[in-house]
């Protein structure tokens, strides 16, 4: 044993609280070093010297304060931190999680419906279904999941009023999608909103093998409207958005 | 016929009950329960905080909010735990909040600050009664104790005052500051073997005597 390892064993050798072992280990230590001897001794008298510290008292009145500020209340009133624990109580905290159980849910809900409001899956009849019953109303209304519906023959108004939304107008109509397509392309006259086809460079593709004939190409190659998703088959075509965000470009390659 | 203070005394129905059973009677409202505790603890929890922050005044408020505390938690004390570990665990927190306290305003807490904070007139130390019998020699070393016990870091004081002043087992210490028997054994003697350094001198001049 070591002077560093018998050091950590003075208080238990004090106290008495030493294996056999570890005792006759530690004596054999100090009989051999003087130092750690005399430091035992010395421990042996800091602890009395310790226990020799008077109590300290409180003053006469303590008892009579302490029972005064109760009975004034002020000093009742529970810290930040105890009315934290008490309202963290799984009580108290059990309607909290159900609301919001409650709420998440709902989000859930609405998040599931709402891309089968746009995007069903059992065809686009039911969404056409859907969307019609709105396109008769006499006014614009905005529906619960933010679709504005539109009166009929309103859809290039509204295309050119509200770009966002004007697709959906299209959406509504019956109209074959290319005439969709062509009547969107037709409000974009003194409108802010910028339709992707109108970004392709069709100046420089005389150096581009595949946009030698631009018409060619929107018709053929690529459907660029934006936001758009044939669904339908080229004929019948119902145009459903793909997403709301307006600098999405989203290129369907067949 | 007057009845003798020393009956009343005998006939107090707290008197031979447990602080965990005068404590449950505390939390049904009975304000004798309440002092009852009040006045079995106030020395040692005065003493505790005192030695924990060597402030007599500032401890006294303290000891007066750890019972303060006692009472407003009343019902959340359950009788399975001992009275004596719940109550010290309150006066150990509260303490530990006072000397972080002390530490965010001066940046640090030593004793040396103190004594610049009293010009030098002396420490505000807990000798709370004159103590003229006392021999000056003993009562030089009481202070020279106290202040070696208020230098050395709050972690071992802490351990070390609750062992050696409050007197309470290891594994008491352990629930009370939360951390395991083999560290409550390291820290106590740890803080022993500070409180040897500092006092090696009055040790000498102790045996010289």
């Amino acid at each position: 044993m070591n002077c560093r390892s018998a050091e950590s064993l003075y208080s238990a050798f004090i106290e008495d609280e030493l294996s056999q072992e570890e005792q006759r280990s530690l004596e054999a230590h100090l009989m051999g070093c003087r130092r750690c001897s005399v430091a035992v001794k010395e421990l042996r008298e800091t602890l009395v010297l310790m226990s020799a510290l008077p109590t300290v008292e409180t003053s006469p009145h303590f008892e009579e304060e302490v029972f005064d500020r109760i009975r004034s209340g002020e000093a009742l009133r529970p810290t930040l931190i105890e009315w934290l624990s008490d309202f963290w109580t799984a009580a108290r905290l059990r309607p909290v999680f159900l609301g919001g159980a409650a709420v998440c849910a709902l989000w859930i809900a609405v998040i599931v419906a709402r891309p089968s409001t746009f995007l069903p899956s059992g065809g686009a009849g039911q969404n056409r279904e859907a969307a019609a019953p709105s396109s008769n109303s006499p006014n614009g209304a905005l529906t619960s999941s933010g679709d504005v519906a539109t009166a009929p023959g309103t859809e290039t108004a509204n295309a050119a009023s509200a770009p966002v939304f004007g697709p959906r107008a299209a959406l509504a109509s019956s109209a074959p999608a290319g005439a969709s397509r062509s009547a969107n392309r037709g409000s974009k006259a003194g409108d802010d909103f910028q339709w992707v086809d109108s970004q392709v460079p069709v100046a420089a593709a005389g150096s581009d093998s595949a946009l030698r004939d631009p018409g060619a190409r929107f018709q053929d190659e690529y459907i660029i409207d934006q936001f758009y998703l044939d669904r339908g088959g080229r004929d019948a075509a119902p145009i459903v958005p793909v997403s709301g965000n307006s600098t999405d470009d989203v290129y369907i390659t067949f | 016929m007057p009845i003798e203070p020393l009956r009343l005394k005998k006939l107090d129905p707290l008197a031979d009950l447990s602080d965990e059973d005068v404590m449950e009677r505390c939390a049904t409202g009975s304000e004798a329960g309440f002092r009852t505790l009040v006045q079995r603890y106030r020395s040692r929890i005065m003493n505790l905080v005192c030695r924990f922050i060597n402030d007599r005044d500032r401890a006294e408020e303290i000891a007066q909010e750890v019972f303060l505390r006692v009472f407003r938690n009343r019902e959340r004390y359950r009788k399975s735990g001992k009275f004596s570990t719940w109550i010290f665990t309150i006066a150990v927190n509260l303490t530990k909040n006072e000397i972080r306290s002390r530490v965010r305003h001066r940046g640090t807490y030593s004793l040396d600050a103190m004594e610049e904070e009293t010009g030098g007139q002396g420490l505000p130390f807990p000798d709370w009664k004159p103590l003229p019998d006392q021999d000056l020699n003993a009562r030089e070393i009481q202070h020279k104790v106290s202040e070696a016990l208020a230098k050395i870091p709050p972690r071992y004081r802490e351990a070390v005052v609750l062992r050696d002043v409050e007197g309470l087992s290891y594994e008491e210490v352990g629930e009370i500051l939360r951390i395991p028997g083999g560290t409550v054994r390291s820290r106590i003697n740890r803080a022993r073997l500070m409180l040897k350094d500092r006092l090696k001198a009055h040790i000498s001049l102790e045996e010289d005597v």
